[in-house]
């Protein structure tokens, strides 16, 4: 064993370990990088020393080094850093040749002794400049001597010990581009060095190997059933045109809904017997006119979980499926703000972070197709305005004492579509009479606290109140319009599991109460006019308890609904549900699950002030469903077979005739026109196969669904429910490419709704048109829905901003899809109402 | 450059006021009924003083472009909630409720039914002077062997399900080769002609001697005298049909007649060719048909050619 001592101050030990040959010359430093001494220590004043291996090559490079002696984390990784750039003379044999060496060597941390700082700077993300922490910055000269440091956790860093004349500055982070720069370093001054560094998405990919957009229910989750997208990626799906609760209509079990309703159509049932939540409360809409997008800012959603059905007992009051919205839970680790414009709406988001304590955000969106082509198409005679919409949102985070978190949204919406026509009236120059017009509003506000209360015990209490109300205005003189004024407010204590086999528990009290008014007054619709205030409360209680074992994960849950309503009678439902996971191998799940759920009838149906029935009773529906799930390339590679049996009873049925607002097109007769009774019942089953494949790079998705709906009436006929539709499949895939481009693609294929064809018609003489006769109800079926869309999505990093830009095509290739349909003027021929054409959206969104 | 503009006039004038594709027949249609008088009665079926009954009748318009001839029934139903009543009342003699024309005509008259229950009905009503609509007159026509069961009727076999249910029965006949049409039959107990609803006149102002013809971009003008008679006539309009080419749009809305009761007015309609290149002339019936929006109608029947 040889010492070699002293260099600068700082202590060294060399060792001949291993060579083949035997050694005559020794390799010796010839250029010693300064230590990166670690900033946390140096203040501290902290020394050490640190003993390595290096292996030397024949060039005197440093090919390896390996810690011998440790002297922590800080100073073990500084000491490999700074090693690296070590340049030394080689090892030479007896025959003077260089050779490979192993040797140790120590380098020791000694604060009192450093070299004087030469250039000083910071490096920032740019765009949003973020400090970027434990970034490379490499300075070498022409010599090629190197030193090496890191930044801080403010993103600065000194490079100290440089000989004087020109260095070469080059700044790395992972998924960052590199960027360098060069300065003349003189003994008597420090320079000032700036980097701002440029994010690659597809290096940043690479990066984040474990990053994943769609999380699938794995051990963690309690919901066997449920698919959590999150807001990150997913935005830039193909034919969401960025938005994230669009994105959720790719996934199985989701009918299509024809172009304009914007709603959801979840295994079988009518949009209506499904509901949307935000945070767990009751949302009154979720969608703008057409579906177009969503009414909250992306930025005000984390992530969006979707239950086509046997979901926890903390869910009620519906027969379908639902979709929970969840906000941002955590507090943000910086503000964010951004400003996007693109062919159908404007909007920004600002957030800001007062004292570390309170979070404060506030975004709006207005669309503005109305502004643009109004003004076009009425100059051509047309009189109508298009659909506007705006909505707005604020939110309010605030840290609590004790771990608590309080949170507080309000958000509005308001939807409006109107055929005008200029008054011809003298002295009313500019005024228009509202010959039809459809409208949909609301306002919100939302509460919700989390309080972390005893060893894995939480409580958190929600509480949502606001109005909503549609409105249908046809003629001057023909209104109908539903209000609902509504509160909700549950109070939920839980445990969760905190170890992989164990017990979780879930108690609650639900809430549901508010007023519901509406009036139906169209004289020029044969419907009797109708109107009534009735006020409505819907408590529920529930309980859920959770057993994972080794082999199984079983939750089994019990809830009370009762149904209370003005003039009525109270009904009461109770829902068991039972889900469970059976762990076949350690990626291959079996999942099986049954339970009841409720659904109260329409006040109108129940009202005896409107011909309703006092005595009706809630809809209910036994869900049944089962399958497989397997993760394969570690997580990866995922799939997932599941087949339902649903079978609906007590549903609602007569009263056909009265007016009603459809979510789609409206039901054609021959119609049920006697009192209502729970006398409707209905089986929808069917299976859905997915099968997913992510990586940082790319996102792979293929959602099959295969389904049968149909309703039975009160006389036992049978026939196919309005949006049945046996075979949907949307296939997708999106890849991130070099240099922020990013490149998808959609194809989705759909059995086309039901409808009923109309099999001859009558002369009426007294208006001179023809009445159509139909057939049997729902016994036709549209040609099949095929739909490709394309998004190609670029980003531009500025200084202090990014500029995202995108085009999403609806619809590429032009196909001629049915929506509706419809007849010539004589019912001699159909002709189908086509649906969207090949549709570019190009847009801009700019983050700071 | 003339020629030019005016050719571009009249093209623009045919792409916005041209021939609407609605006007045109082409299939086997009932095109209009009339009764007249336009108001049935009572005392009309009661024999005059020579012992003669002046019955009303129903005239049937019925376009057959196809000229392959068909079938028509005719028959009144006066339907509370159960089908047509009269299928009891004519249980064992349904051939004097259902009267058969067979031919190529375009119009058949029938004699209206003295309808046994309309006394009935209208004896309960408070005043039984006021015309109510309580019985309709359908009429179906077909072509040769469309409709078997007018043909069985005609034979003597009869299906009065089909006649007492005539929605059901129109649902189950193909969509070709039958047309179904459906009035309604304004019936009183009034005792004067004073206050009976009539029917407008519609009387044709050219020459029905010359042949009517239309070609090219050129439409052809056809005046009419009208008199309406009925004290809701802001509500009449005036439509044209025909076998080949076109009439102006006819809309309820839009082919007001815009003329006082009481008094005559001349007015024109329009009939165009087919403006399609490819498009076949030949020979042409023409209809056009007054309805004052209470009941009354008149119509007119004529031959004429596109070129």
């Amino acid at each position: 064993m040889l010492q070699i001592f002293g260099w600068m101050g700082f202590w060294w030990q060399m060792v001949v370990a291993t060579a083949d040959a035997e050694v005559v010359t020794l390799p010796s430093v010839e250029f010693a990088s300064p230590i990166d001494y670690p900033k946390s220590e140096l203040r501290a004043g902290k020394g050490a020393s640190v003993l390595m291996q290096l292996t030397i090559d024949t060039d005197g490079q440093v090919l390896g080094a390996e810690i011998l002696e440790s002297a922590g984390d800080a100073f073990d990784e500084s000491a490999l850093r700074t090693i690296e750039r070590y340049q030394f003379t080689p090892a030479f044999d007896e025959n003077n040749q260089p050779i490979l060496v192993q040797i140790q060597y120590r380098l020791v941390f000694n604060p009192e002794v450093l070299p004087p700082v030469n250039v000083r700077g910071r490096a920032l993300e740019a765009g949003y400049r973020d400090p970027l922490v434990g970034a490379q910055i490499l300075a070498t000269n022409a010599e090629g001597q190197q030193v090496v440091v890191s930044t801080d956790e403010n993103g600065e860093f000194e490079l100290a010990g440089l000989s004087e004349g020109t260095w070469v500055v080059d700044a790395y982070k992972g998924g960052l581009i590199s960027v360098q720069s060069t300065v003349e370093v003189s003994a008597d001054s420090i320079q000032e060095l700036n980097f701002r560094l440029v994010r690659d998405q597809a290096q940043t990919a690479m990066e984040e190997a474990d990053a994943s957009i769609v999380v699938e229910a794995k051990r963690e989750t309690s919901e066997v059933s449920v698919k959590t997208l999150s807001a990150d990626q997913i935005q830039y799906l193909p034919g969401s045109n960025g938005d994230v609760v669009k994105a959720i209509q790719n996934l199985p079990g989701i009918a299509r809904a024809p172009s304009g309703i914007g709603q959801l159509i979840i295994r079988g049932t009518a949009p209506e017997d499904s509901s949307f939540y935000v945070d767990g409360s009751p949302a009154p809409e979720v969608f703008h006119f057409g579906g177009l997008t969503t009414v909250l800012s992306t930025s005000n959603i984390e992530s969006v979980q979707f239950l086509p059905g046997n979901y926890s007992v903390r869910y009620g009051r519906q027969l379908g499926g639902l979709v929970d919205i969840q906000t941002p839970s955590a507090f943000p680790d910086r503000a964010e703000s951004f400003a996007s414009i693109d062919l159908f709406q404007s909007a920004f988001f600002v957030e800001q972070i007062v004292d570390d304590k309170y979070a404060v955000s506030v975004s709006a969106r207005r669309s503005y197709a109305d502004i643009l082509a109004a003004p076009i198409l009425n100059s051509l005679g047309a009189t109508f305005r298009l659909p506007r919409y705006y909505d707005f949102q604020t939110q309010l985070t605030m840290k609590m004492p004790f771990g608590g978190v309080m949170q507080t949204i309000f958000f509005l919406s308001d939807d409006k579509f109107a055929f005008t026509q200029a008054s011809e009236e003298e002295g009313e120059e500019g005024e228009e009479t509202v010959n039809a017009a459809f409208g949909v509003n609301f306002k919100q506000f939302q509460l919700k606290y989390t309080q972390p209360i005893y060893t894995g015990w939480k409580s958190v209490f929600t509480f949502g109140a606001g109005p909503q109300k549609r409105d249908f205005i046809f003629d001057a003189s023909g209104e109908a319009f539903e209000q609902n004024t509504q509160v909700n407010v549950r109070q939920e204590f839980s445990k969760d599991l905190d170890a992989e086999i164990g017990n979780a528990w879930k108690v609650g009290l639900d809430i549901n109460s508010g007023v519901f008014g509406f009036n139906y007054d169209l004289p020029s619709f044969p419907y009797d006019p109708e109107s009534a205030e009735i006020t409505y409360v819907a408590p529920a209680g529930y309980v859920e308890y959770r057993r994972r074992g080794k082999y199984a994960d079983l939750i089994t849950g019990m809830r009370l609904d009762q149904y209370r309503l003005e003039d009525a009678n109270t009904q009461t439902a109770l829902d068991p549900r039972v889900q469970s996971r059976f762990f076949l191998t350690d990626s291959l799940n079996f999942i099986a699950s049954t339970g009841l759920t409720s659904q109260a009838p329409l006040p109108r149906e129940r009202s005896d002030t409107n011909d309703g029935d006092p005595d009706l009773r809630p809809e209910r529906s036994w869900q049944n469903s089962f399958g497989l799930q397997q993760e394969l390339l570690g997580g990866a590679l995922r799939w997932q077979v599941i087949g339902y049996y649903n079978e609906l009873f007590d549903l609602v049925v007569g009263r056909e005739d009265r007016f009603q607002f459809f979510t789609g097109p409206p039901p054609v007769g021959p119609f049920d026109t006697e009192d209502y009774a729970n006398d409707g019942t209905g089986l929808v089953c069917g299976s859905e196969i997915e099968v997913r494949y992510t990586d940082p790079l790319r996102i792979g998705l293929l959602a099959m669904s295969f389904s049968h709906s149909e309703r039975t009436d009160r006389n036992g006929d049978t026939r196919l429910f309005l949006y049945d539709q046996p075979v949907v499949i949307n296939a997708l895939y999106t890849q991130i490419l070099p240099k922020n481009w990013r490149l998808g693609g959609r194809v989705r294929f759909g059995s086309g709704n039901p409808y009923t064809p109309v099999v001859n018609r009558v002369y009426n003489m007294s208006t001179r048109d023809f009445i159509p006769i139909y057939g049997d109800r729902d016994s036709g079926r549209l040609d099949p829905f095929f739909s490709m869309d394309i998004r190609i999505d670029k980003e531009y990093t500025f200084r202090n901003w990014k500029l995202g830009t995108y085009l999403d095509i609806q619809n590429a290739t032009n196909y001629k899809n049915v929506e509706i349909q419809s007849w010539s003027y004589d019912y001699s021929e159909e002709t189908p109402v086509q649906g969207q054409p090949t549709f570019p959206i190009f847009g801009f969104k700019g983050e700071w | 450059m003339n020629r030019l503009l005016s050719g571009y006039v009249a093209c623009m004038m045919i792409s916005c006021m041209g021939p609407d594709q609605e006007t045109l027949v082409d299939e086997l249609r009932v095109m209009a009924i009339q009764t007249v008088p336009a108001e049935v009665q009572l005392r009309d079926f009661a024999p005059d003083e020579s012992g003669v009954v002046d019955a009303p009748v129903i005239n049937v318009v019925v376009a057959d472009p196809l000229q392959s001839g068909y079938q028509v029934a005719i028959w009144p139903c006066t339907n509370i909630g159960e089908g047509c009543e009269e299928r009891k009342v004519f249980e064992d003699t349904p051939e004097e409720w259902v009267a058969f024309i067979e031919g190529t005509e375009s119009l058949v008259t029938v004699p209206v039914l003295n309808n046994p229950l309309w006394g009935a009905l209208l004896s309960q009503s408070p005043t039984p002077d006021v015309p109510v609509s309580i019985t309709s007159i359908f009429v179906l026509a077909c072509a040769p062997e469309v409709c078997v069961e007018i043909q069985n009727a005609i034979n003597g076999t009869w299906d009065l399900d089909k006649f007492a249910n005539p929605l059901d029965w129109i649902s189950k006949l193909p969509l070709e080769g039958s047309s179904m049409a459906i009035k309604q039959l304004p019936v009183s107990n009034g005792m004067t002609d004073d206050t009976r609803l009539k029917n407008p006149t519609l009387i044709p102002l050219f020459d029905l001697e010359e042949p009517l013809t239309v070609s090219g971009v050129d439409p052809t003008l056809l005046p009419f005298e009208i008199t309406l008679f009925q004290q809701d006539a802001d509500v009449a309009s005036i439509f044209g049909y025909t076998t080949r080419g076109g009439f102006a749009r006819n809309v309820f809305a839009n082919n007001g007649l815009q003329m006082s009761v009481g008094e005559s007015a001349e007015r024109l309609v329009t009939w165009y060719a087919d403006p399609a290149e490819d498009a076949e002339s030949g020979p042409a019936t023409l209809f056009v048909i007054v309805e004052d929006g209470v009941g009354g109608t008149d119509f007119w029947v004529g031959e004429g050619a596109t070129e």
